[in-house]
């Protein structure tokens, strides 16, 4: 069974994709954002932090950006985009800081 | 067989229902009292927290039971154990450490009025050892001398999530927590050839990238107190059969994904720590344990980590009993029972209704771990049994939960003194005793901002 947290990731790293696809040439720096994330999560795919349950709620809250993202870029009104596109950058910021696993103490 | 659980649930609304008081009437309703006769050296079992930890039991239970071992002609003493380096910057490693930081937490003589006590010495090498032919995977164990050496044991614990263990019972609180450090590092299968963690994890070097490439390669050398890591030019070496599974690297290992931990490990450690608890209760000898969970403050994570996230479930009561079993599954059964807390790890993981098993997603470090695995060992070596007949208790009169240094009325325990020692300043103002406004518009201030707006 695949985890959750690299499951969530390969979701991310499609609609990420997806989005871009469908910026053309809209939305320079939001599309910096969402290609660094995939770069990162391509990354982390290969550590076993995606695999525990640690990475399930941070990407969780990635997933759920991106997902909205896809849909107001296929809508075609990208006036919440920049909001959005802030949210994911922060969500993917706290993904990034739970991967260092401070306070992971086993006992 | 079924075992008797005694249980009062976690609701306060009186002297007799505060949580203090309910610990010793199920204490009583459990005939824990018989138990101790005068002489006898009693040992109060507890995690005291870790350093900034917040989540554990607060000092004022044991110094309770304490107070209650000694009105029964008992010598009380409240003990924890050091622990496994478990991580880089431990605070419990040593009895020095372990004695500042339980300290810190408020566990000492002054507030327990009984010794607290590091059960396996300075360096965690004071123990006793158990044969356990009966052990599903342990076939000794290394019990903490202090505790083995009490003539009765109350095993006073905070039921909560672990990141291991899955939950942190009664089991983990004698399976782990009555083990010396040697006792651990059996438990957690330092250097077992299929299980230990130098066995059974995936070692991944290519993902270090050396002295060279890691701009804090140190840690990774400094969080092994074996040496067994070595940082290259360009990659990393571990003399993994030699790893004591001590866990202090975990972090600095796995967040860089130097490592894969093993589901193997921790199924082997949670059946492990039954078969410690079992040795516990031998090397004290059966019929002289007695448990008492308190199902308060029910983290996802154990008081052995440096901080206490918001509880998963709601506080669901105290319970006691003589089988750690019993007694662990039905504080499970009502984790499973009760909804989940918003804004909680519960929320997150999606596990926030009735009926679905919180810590399973909650607490452990990896998926695919049972909740009930210590349990099933327990019940498999004959340490108790899955099958208990909850046991519901009624509260004490208020007159048995007065002031306990002098229970009398007020009226009777201070007229005389005030007569000598007025505090009301009668005479002054006509007899009112202070200077106040006669009358003020009340309802101006029994309002809210937003009323206002």
């Amino acid at each position: 069974m695949t985890a959750k947290g690299i499951e969530n990731s390969e979701t991310i790293i499609e609609s990420c994709k997806l989005i871009i696809a469908g910026l053309d040439s809209q939305e320079a720096e939001g599309k910096e954002v969402l290609q660094s994330a995939i770069d990162i999560l391509e990354d982390m795919k290969e550590k076993f932090f995606l695999k525990t349950n640690l990475a399930i709620p941070p990407t969780n809250a990635c997933k759920k950006d991106v997902i909205e993202l896809q849909l107001i870029v296929e809508g075609g009104d990208l006036s919440r985009f920049p909001e959005l596109i802030d949210r994911f950058r922060g969500n993917m910021e706290k993904l990034l800081k739970h991967a260092k696993m401070e306070g992971v103490i086993i006992t | 067989m079924t075992s008797k659980v005694y249980y009062m649930d976690a609701r306060s609304n009186s002297p007799q229902t505060s949580l203090v008081s309910k610990m010793i009437t199920v204490f009583e309703a459990a005939g824990f009292d018989k138990l101790i006769k005068p002489g006898d050296v009693v040992a109060i079992k507890l995690h005291c927290g870790e350093w900034n930890n917040t989540g554990y039991l607060r000092p004022v239970y044991a110094r309770t039971i304490a107070d209650k071992v000694k009105s029964l002609g008992g010598r009380p003493f409240v003990c924890d154990t050091t622990t496994q380096p478990y991580n880089p910057y431990a605070t419990r490693c040593t009895a020095l450490d372990l004695m500042v930081t339980a300290e810190r937490n408020g566990y000492s003589s002054a507030t327990l009025g009984c010794p607290f006590i590091c059960a396996d010495g300075f360096l965690g090498m004071d123990d006793y050892r158990v044969d356990l032919p009966e052990g599903y995977i342990l076939k000794e164990a290394y019990i903490a001398q202090a505790i083995a050496a009490a003539d009765v044991m109350i095993v006073l614990t905070h039921f909560k999530g672990h990141a291991l263990g899955v939950i942190g019972g009664s089991l983990k609180n004698l399976g782990i927590g009555a083990q010396s450090k040697r006792g651990k590092f059996n438990v957690h299968m330092g250097c077992h050839p299929t299980y230990g963690l130098g066995s059974s994890a995936i070692f991944h070097p290519e993902n270090c990238k050396g002295r060279k490439g890691e701009e804090d390669w140190q840690i990774l050398e400094d969080c092994c107190p074996y040496g067994l890591i070595h940082v290259t030019e360009d990659s990393i070496e571990w003399e993994r059969e030699k790893c004591v599974n001590c866990l202090s690297c975990l972090r600095p290992m796995i967040s860089r994904g130097i490592w894969e931990l093993s589901e193997d490990n921790f199924n082997a450690t949670n059946a492990a720590i039954a078969d410690a608890c079992l040795a516990t209760v031998k090397a004290v000898g059966p019929g002289k344990v007695a448990f008492i969970n308190m199902a308060i403050d029910i983290s996802k994570g154990c008081d052995c980590i440096c901080f206490a996230d918001v509880p998963i479930v709601p506080n669901l009561g105290v319970f006691a009993g003589y089988d750690p079993v019993a007694l662990d599954k039905a504080c499970l059964d009502k984790v499973v029972e009760a909804e989940g807390v918003q804004g909680s790890t519960a929320e997150e993981m999606e596990v926030m209704e009735s009926g679905v098993r919180k810590f399973e997603s909650c607490s452990p470090l990896m998926a695919g771990l049972s909740e009930e695995a210590q349990l099933n060992t327990g019940e498999i070596i004959g340490l108790g049994t899955l099958s208990y007949e909850l046991v519901p208790v009624d509260e004490k009169e208020m007159t048995d939960v007065a002031f306990p240094p002098d229970p009398r009325p007020v009226g009777v325990r201070f007229r005389r003194l005030f007569k000598k020692l007025q505090p009301f300043p009668y005479d002054r103002y006509e007899g009112k005793g202070y200077n106040r406004e006669e009358k003020v518009d009340l309802e101006r201030v029994n309002t809210h901002f937003d009323d206002k707006k």
